[in-house]
């Protein structure tokens, strides 16, 4: 069966808010999920690092931004789930350089954005290194 | 010292945030963390021992990623960072015909005349027609879907189209199959394909394959193509395409009708969801009719075919939205269209993360399609239509049994015969006489051994046997007190 990941409604919200906005240019963040709960329940929205003619197709969040949200994630009982991104006027599906960087058991949040707004949502997720890529289900809770 | 493990990456390392080391140098920490966890060396190295791209090793916030940097030694209180570098991008090219064959392609004044409306539309412009021309398509199967698919590729201007059809044209093919016509009678479909491709464009590379799909071809037919548009009519034909085409990474772009509804989506494209995501299993053999035992509405080839041919010019153009993990669902009757979502499914068994199907040769389709007799089940015994016309004409004692639905026999009565739909001949068995021989009839004699099948379940105990062939068999049966039987 597919997998499937929770994210609160509030925090779905937050995400398309910030990548509509975010158009034309690719917009990213990262997951936080609730230690207990297992459900995504926050973000942290980050300025894309990729040089300026290359943020249209491209997003890249620095190690050591990365190093000090998570630790401040964990001081507050959270963790890093995984990722999201959008693809500007491209459909929300993998590139080679999203499943090259892809880390194994996290989730990668797709989002393809346009003229008009949000379009499709998809996430995807790895168990091995070397493994295949799998689709997993978006839950609103 | 201390190594400080990304939470990312933790799943790795036992789950620690923090390791203690003696070692001091990244040389001797990354060899130490090989011996106590192992676990971590395929996420940290690829297969040639090289740190992964998305790995990143910082000595306090400076980036010592580089394997120059790792001989030097570490003072006792630096912490050393192991985390992910975190990037991605946007497909560059979303066109499924990669540059170099794009930019080999040269257009002559005629082609510029005959594909103006195309050059016109920014979206496609010549680069778009150069990838059309440059496009590779195979089209399985010649018949009602095949028939706007052909037509259409051909007339968009791509640039080698295969046809794989082992069939010949039949009269009742020519209500839906619009590139046949009644001269084309008995020619095998491949060859009028051919023709109307040709009248439409002589420059355009065909290539005909008058051959039935199977295992021991289906790579060679589809290996080195862009795309493959499925236009069959059988479940066995449909899985062997979809596990071909996903093991040659090719895409597939998928139609199928039935009676006044359709269907179009897209599989196997940039890891999207494959036919077995979406149809685990065919349904048991013989009851859901094919178009030729449940009839389907002229024009409806024609809609689902042209948007299937729609779908296979933007994957090669690389533009607009399309049907890949979507099901576009056509009711012609009420004209009602709608999109359905269609996940990848992680226990796919071909697409998933663990497959079991690594070559078409593993699998067996026949199997698979209810298309073989399963040994442990008594075989059911049947009259070939001379043998049912002897009985009949020696006025043997027998019951025939009509299994058709009500709006079939209105085509064709069969003489003498109880009516019973399949759905009540369970509650209707005691109508049956055991002591006596039971033939069951349907159009093309698989729901009637469907039929005989579910009497068995139910318990009945006289012997029944099947019309092999169905009616359609019997069309040219004379019996010797009339003329002609029909």
């Amino acid at each position: 069966m597919t997998d499937t990941v929770s994210i609160s409604k509030r925090t779905y919200a937050a995400i398309m808010l910030q990548l509509k906005n975010a158009y034309p240019y690719e917009g990213c963040g990262i997951l936080l999920g609730n230690k207990q709960s297992g459900i995504v329940e926050d973000i942290n929205s980050i300025d894309n690092s990729a040089e300026d003619d290359r943020k249209t197709a491209h997003y890249m969040i620095d190690p050591i931004t990365l190093y000090r949200l998570e630790i401040e994630a964990e001081s507050r009982g959270m963790s890093v789930a995984g990722f999201y991104h959008s693809h500007p006027d491209k459909a929300a599906v993998l590139s080679k350089e999203d499943k090259q960087y892809m880390i194994p058991g996290m989730l990668y949040v797709v989002v393809s954005t346009g003229r008009y707004g949000i379009g499709e949502i998809k996430g995807y997720m790895k168990d091995e290194p070397d493994g295949k890529v799998y689709g997993v289900s978006i839950w609103e809770v | 010292m201390n190594v400080y493990i990304s939470a990312t990456l933790r799943n790795f390392f036992g789950k620690n945030a923090r390791l203690e080391t003696k070692a001091s140098s990244i040389n001797d920490i990354l060899s130490w963390i090989k011996d106590e966890y192992p676990e971590s060396e395929k996420v940290l190295f690829d297969e040639n021992g090289k740190l992964r791209s998305f790995i990143r090793i910082y000595v306090g916030d400076e980036n010592r990623s580089s394997e120059d940097k790792w001989k030097t030694s570490l003072s006792e209180d630096s912490e050393v960072l192991l985390l992910p570098a975190i990037a991605g991008g946007a497909p560059e090219n979303d066109s499924i015909i990669p540059e170099e064959r794009r930019k080999a392609v040269a257009f002559d004044d005629k082609e510029i005349e005959r594909f103006g409306r195309h050059l016109m539309l920014r979206d496609i412009g010549v680069k778009g027609q150069k990838r059309i021309k440059a496009a590779r398509v195979v089209i399985a199967g010649a018949g009602a879907l095949g028939s706007a698919v052909i037509q259409y590729l051909a007339a968009a201007g791509v640039g080698t189209i295969k046809v794989v059809d082992f069939d010949e044209v039949s009269l009742e093919n020519l209500q839906s199959q619009v590139i046949h016509t009644t001269r084309d009678l008995n020619r095998p479909k491949v060859a009028s394909a051919k023709d109307i491709v040709r009248n439409i464009n002589r420059n355009i590379n065909f290539e005909a394959e008058n051959t039935k799909l199977e295992t021991e071809n289906i790579v060679d037919i589809i290996d080195g193509y862009d795309i493959v548009i499925d236009c069959t009519d059988n479940y066995k034909a449909r899985y062997l395409i979809n596990d071909a085409a996903y093991l040659c990474d090719i895409p597939v772009v998928f139609g199928a009708i039935y009676q006044f509804e359709g269907q179009v989506t897209i599989f196997n494209l940039n890891g999207g969801p494959c036919y077995r995501c979406a149809f685990p299993a065919p349904p048991p053999a013989g009851l859901v009719p094919t178009c030729a035992e449940g009839g389907a509405i002229s024009p409806l080839p024609g809609i689902i075919g042209s948007i299937q041919a729609n779908e296979a010019l933007k994957l090669i153009i690389g533009i607009g939205d399309h049907l890949s993990g979507k099901i576009l669902s056509v009711d012609s009757l009420y004209l009602r269209f709608k999109i359905l979502e269609l996940e990848k499914e992680k226990e796919c068994p071909l697409c998933g993360a663990h497959p079991s199907i690594k070559g078409v040769q593993d699998f067996d389709y026949e199997d698979f399609c209810g298309l073989k007799q399963p040994e442990e089940e008594i075989p059911i015994e049947g009259f070939t239509p001379e043998e049912l016309a002897k009985r009949i004409e020696n006025e043997d004692p027998m019951t025939i049994v009509d299994v058709r639905e009500p709006h079939e026999r209105a085509i064709q009565r069969f003489p003498n015969a109880i009516v019973i739909p399949i759905g009540q001949l369970a509650r209707r068995m005691n109508e049956l006489d055991p002591e006596q021989d039971t033939i069951f009839i349907c159009k093309q004699g698989m729901r009637s051994i469907l039929a005989i099948n579910t009497l068995r379940e139910a318990g009945y105990k006289g012997p029944m046997f099947n019309l092999k062939g169905g009616i359609d068999a019997m069309k040219d049966i004379m019996f010797s007190h009339e003329g002609a039987w029909l």
